[in-house]
């Protein structure tokens, strides 16, 4: 069975592909939305999902959210006694979705198509197909996420020439990509994003904020800070229905009341939607579209929910997007298709999709010029960005000097002149012949494959060798041997097993209740979950069930009576 | 390739647009990118060669299949009417058709429960919100306004060009675009570097296909050229302003008689801002040229400027005429009459100068030869002034032809040896040319024999190839014998030449070093470094062991 997995930044989803069409498949709780979180439970064991986004608050230094950002990077996290990669974290996530797939329809899952932001590097796609195999599922297909929301709206179901804009602003990553369709054909004209640009932002925004008007300096524990952002957040959902809102805060032990309208939030946040001009127009650019060619704006991710960005859409393109799909979902549906089409269901054999590179790539040279002055640091692209995937292009280089023993040859991607403001890729080193310069020349072919993937090959044109070289040096990178022994690693963690996760998710989150509420609702919280302790001890599953259901519908009738 | 591409997607050549896309569409079902990688390379081609060179299209079908496309609206109050289905926010509902509903009412425990009502997407955008646009005249003024270069804040702009909502509005934009290009163009409107460089990040002015982009708008050819260069000036000036502004220098590396110049930085902003005032006027250029340092300094500067920003920026700042003289009174150009005028007026004034001070000291103002003496010493300044020509002229012609051709020489000589001084050829050579050439030294005899010769050879190429320890050691070896053995007797002639010589031969072997390992630009330092110690030890125990035993093996 193939699954197709959003992987995003705050809550990752799952599903497949059947004869009715896409299906998500919901977690133990019973959610289709699992929160990408991991933490450390206080016997050790690892938590994933909701439990430990529950605790994200209380114990903050023991959880780990938002690590899709650190993708491609050597970053470690501390949980409890051992550092984490950031691969190792979504594997952990990836494990515990692929889990529930299983449990939910009995099936072994065999591949999952996996989806990543268009305009994520080479290092960053690596790294999450790494983060596939730490897990122990084959991983043979990334899907930008633009292009599955394009799926999962069944534009290429169109049937005359159409463009249109997917303008996807998820929890952590931006992208906007450019799509037309044609007699069952879907094509990325171009893609652009700011992998840094997406919900948490404007929730740091208005964390800020409030701490400004308050006259607060932020809370120097991490648990209040951690409580604090938490609420901000729900304040943020709060203001997509209300346009204004009174919010008691307690910050430090003190309480504070905050006032905050919706049109003060745009306001502040102006820089932040200024930011999603320049890849809007960057992709309309590179695609050579008028605004006024586009069929139709798609706009998906989770932070689109906020009127301030269809207002945006609305003022740039003058017309309304699409969102009738659940902004949260799409992409997950997008994933599943693009399972389904390679599963090669009946329904997918008149479709195809192409896709398009997001970045230039190219090597450093250095150049002499007519006064014997050397220009160094200077890039040389070898393919273009918004090339269609996959692409093979060559091109040849000689040694700088006469008699060089060995060629290094530095992959850089990115769209200046100058390396120094590109991004490093890696190295590979080529050893040469005894030659004088222009009798050795290299080839060197770059090969984007159908998921983004660069591979590089260099041929030495004197002696004939072939050289294929594997991009090293990158320390965000892991070595085939690295992902082995981690995938071993992993194996040996203790993980809650999975019904039991939904248990202390259910515990955390009475908890936390507990925390942010005060008089008599404290007292029934305390009565609750001993009740439901008791219950679990009893160890029988259809009881512990039941109870849990109905803990959970305790807790959401004492969240919705809360202050606000 | 050598395929034709229509033949590949078999089409006539110059078929319509559409028939291309529709062919490749076929096609691509049979090659697929994950299946076919290399068969939808070729396809991709083709494909991309075919859809440039289409033909015009076939007026007959229209594109009746095409859905009723969304007008284009600028004023988006006029969007409320139709189009996406009403819908309450936040609320879960079913997805169209194609995709069938998928979750089961469930929700992050953390969203609040949904407004109950069902708000149409109007009020919900709270569209009726919106901003009426303006009139892009209005709103270049106000860019206008932020963007003025002579602002303290560098900050304004950034934050009105975030907040501007005309900008956001592509049709609009494009309409701003147009008025302000148009100013730009009229007038010489100054703005500051951080507007220019975010409009031009935006509107993509230094891009490729910019002039096209502004024909297919319908701008006329000579308005496009005198936007093009009007951007120019604007760039260059601003780029002007931000240098005068910022604290950093041209130069990263100040050479010491810099200093003594220009001072630091400031000091070198300060002359930048002189020439720039003094572009309209030329009253003080020939008195400061008639200092070579000066010329030194302004050249330099021109030229840093020049690597900075280009050769149009320099023109346009410090005046295309100021320049050229500049440059002509600089010795790295072919003599001319500038420099040679230049030369002989120094040489004159300064003779000129010497002899009426030298007049004044010797004789008293009542010497009745004061009179004679003067006109004596203007006569021989006018008589020397041919001296002062030909001697100029001269001279310049040999710094011009002397200097290069001896940096030519000596990077020819480096690059032909370089090639030689492989270790595996080099440590041979160089311990057998040491032995050989200590033990002829050590021969008896007078100044000029052969084994001296041969030292003096060696230190000759390594003063050649760069290095200033082996000039110590040629002055030490040819001149400096003769004066030691008088002074501290036998023998230590011996001495003084081989620790003369060390230097010299730690640098060849630094040399060697470099070139085998890359130190000390290699990233493990510590393993080369070690590599060069060897060699250097090695070098020095030969140079003792044939001290001490090269006379015994000659018998002397």
């Amino acid at each position: 069975m193939i699954v197709g997995i959003d992987l995003g930044t705050t809550h990752s989803l799952i599903g497949v592909w059947t004869a009715d069409g896409a299906r998500l498949v919901p977690n133990a709780l019973g959610e289709v939305l699992t929160p990408s979180v991991v933490g450390v439970g206080v016997d050790g064991n690892l938590l994933v999902g909701r439990a430990a986004f529950e605790r994200l608050a209380a114990q903050p230094a023991r959880t780990a959210s938002t690590f899709k950002r650190y993708m491609g990077s050597a970053r470690e996290t501390r949980l409890g006694d051992r550092a984490f990669r950031p691969e190792e974290l979504s594997a952990l996530v990836l494990r515990a979705l692929v889990a529930d797939a299983e449990a939910h329809t009995g099936e072994k899952a065999t591949e999952a198509v996996i989806s990543v932001p268009a305009y994520f590097s080479d290092a960053q796609r690596k790294a999450t197909r790494n983060a596939g195999e730490i897990a122990g599922i084959r991983v043979e297909r990334l899907i930008n996420e633009p292009t599955a929301a394009a799926l999962a709206y069944g534009l290429q179901a169109q049937n005359a020439e159409s463009k249109f804009l997917v303008f996807d602003l998820g929890g952590g990553t931006f992208d906007v990509s450019i799509l037309e369709t044609f007699a069952g054909v879907m094509e990325v004209h171009a893609s652009a994003g700011d992998n840094f640009l997406g919900g948490e932002d404007f929730v740091d925004l208005l964390v800020k904020t409030a701490l400004d008007d308050l006259h607060v300096a932020p809370p120097p524990a991490p648990a209040d800070a951690a409580a604090l952002r938490a609420r901000i957040e729900r304040v943020k959902c709060q203001l997509t229905n209300q346009a204004s809102l009174a919010v008691p805060l307690t910050i430090s032990g003190k309480e504070y009341e905050w006032n905050i309208t919706e049109a003060r939030f745009e306001s502040l946040a102006a820089p932040l939607l200024a930011r999603m001009r320049a890849p809007v127009e960057r992709a309309l650019r590179d695609s050579r579209t008028r605004p006024d060619e586009l069929l139709q704006i798609v706009l998906v991710g989770g932070a689109s929910r906020m009127p301030m960005i269809g207002r945006m859409v609305a003022r740039m393109f003058g017309r309304l997007p699409l969102r009738h799909i659940n902004p949260d979902q799409t992409v997950a549906l997008g994933a599943c298709v693009m399972a389904g089409m390679k599963a090669r269901h009946e329904a997918f054999s008149e479709v195809v999709m192409t896709d398009v590179c997001p970045y230039t790539l190219g090597v450093e040279t250095s150049r002499v010029d007519e006064n014997q002055r050397q220009h160094d640091g200077l890039f040389s692209p070898l393919i273009e960005r918004n090339t269609v995937i996959p692409a093979s292009r060559v091109s040849r280089y000689n040694p700088l000097r006469d008699f060089q023993p060995v060629l290094k040859l530095r992959v850089f991607q990115g769209e200046s002149p100058r390396v120094a403001n590109n991004v490093f890729l890696g190295e590979l080193e080529v050893p040469l012949p005894r030659r004088t310069s222009a009798e050795n020349p290299v080839d060197v072919r770059f090969t984007y494959d159908v998921n983004g993937l660069l591979d590089v090959e260099a041929h030495v044109v004197a002696t004939g060798a072939m050289h294929q070289l594997v991009i090293e040096q990158n320390p965000g990178l892991m070595t085939p041997d690295e992902i082995r022994a981690r995938l071993a690693a992993l194996a040996e963690l203790k993980v809650h097993p999975r019904e039991h996760q939904a248990n202390l998710a259910v515990l955390a989150r009475a908890e936390r209740l507990y925390e942010e509420n005060v008089g008599p609702l404290r007292q029934a919280l305390t009565e609750h979950i001993h009740a439901f302790n008791a219950e679990l001890a009893t160890q029988e599953p259809q009881r512990i069930e039941r109870a849990r259901k109905r803990f959970a519908e305790f807790l959401d009738h004492v969240e919705s009576q809360s202050a606000f | 390739m050598n395929a034709d591409p229509w033949e590949l997607m078999a089409l006539p050549r110059g078929a319509p647009a559409r028939d291309v896309k529709r062919r490749y569409a076929q096609l691509l079902k049979l090659n697929r990118p994950d299946e076919n990688p290399g068969g939808f390379q070729m396809l991709r081609w083709a494909y991309e060669i075919c859809l440039a060179h289409a033909g015009p299209a076939s007026d007959s079908t229209p594109d009746d299949a095409r859905q009723p496309a969304f007008a284009a609206e600028t004023a988006v109050a006029s969007v409320v009417a139709v189009q996406s289905p009403p819908q309450p926010a936040g609320a879960i509902e079913p997805p169209t058709d194609d995709t069938p509903p998928s979750d089961t009412g469930t929700r992050p425990s953390s969203m609040p429960p949904p407004v109950a009502a069902s708000v149409s997407a109007h009020e919900w955008l709270g569209l009726d919100r919106l901003e009426a646009l303006r009139s892009p005249v209005a709103v270049v003024d106000e860019l206008l306004a932020a963007a003025d270069p002579a602002r303290v804040d560098g900050e304004a702009f950034g934050a009105w060009f975030a907040r501007c909502p005309e900008l956001s509005n592509f049709a609009a934009r494009e309409a701003i675009e147009r008025e302000l290009l148009g100013r730009l163009a009229a007038s010489d409107t100054q703005l500051s570097y951080e507007a220019f460089s975010a409009l031009d990040h935006s509107y993509g002015w230094s891009q490729i296909g910019f002039e096209r982009r502004l024909l297919a708008g319908g701008m006329s050819p000579a308005l496009v050229q005198r936007v093009v260069a009007a951007l120019d000036h604007c760039l260059i000036d601003a780029q002007f302003a931000r240098h005068l502004a910022e604290r950093d220098a041209l130069f990263n590396r100040t050479p010491e008689r810099w200093h003594a110049v220009l001072g630091d930085a400031d000091g070198e902003r300060a002359e930048l801002r002189r020439l720039h005032a003094e572009r309209a006027s030329p009253r003080w250029r020939l008195l400061r040229a008639l200092r070579p340092s000066v010329v030194n300094v302004v050249n330099q500067l021109f030229y840093a400027y020049t690597a900075r920003c280009g050769a149009a920026a320099v023109d346009r700042l410090f005046g295309a005429d100021a320049v050229r003289f500049w440059n002509r009174a600089h010795p790295g150009t072919p003599p001319n009459l500038t420099q040679i005028g230049l030369s002989a007026l120094r040489w004159l004034l300064g003779f000129a100068a010497f002899g009426l001070f030298a007049t004044g000291i010797i004789m008293s103002p009542d010497d009745p030869h004061l009179g004679e003496a003067l006109r004596n010493l203007w006569l021989g300044v006018f008589a020397s002034a041919l001296v002062a020509v030909a001697g100029a002229t001269a001279w310049r012609w040999l710094r011009f032809v002397g200097v290069p051709r001896y940096a030519q020489w000596r990077e020819t000589f480096k690059r032909g040896v370089e090639s030689y001084l492989e270790p595996a050829i080099a440590i041979p050579v160089l311990s057998v040319g040491t032995v050989a050439g200590v033990a002829f030294a050590l021969g008896d005899n007078p100044y000029f024999g052969p084994g001296r010769l041969a030292l003096a050879a060696l230190a000759v190429i390594g003063f050649v190839l760069g290095g200033p320890a082996a000039v110590s050691s040629a002055i030490a070896l040819v001149f400096g014998r003769y004066a030691i053995e008088n002074t501290f007797g036998d023998g230590t002639f011996y001495f003084a030449a081989g620790a003369a010589l060390l230097p010299g031969f730690a640098w060849l072997c630094d040399r060697i070093a470099v070139r085998t390992t890359g130190w000390p630009n290699a990233a493990n330092g510590a393993r080369e470094r070690r590599t060069f110690w060897l060699l250097v030890g090695t070098t020095f125990a030969m140079l003792v062991a044939s001290l001490i035993w090269g006379p015994h093996a000659l018998g002397t």
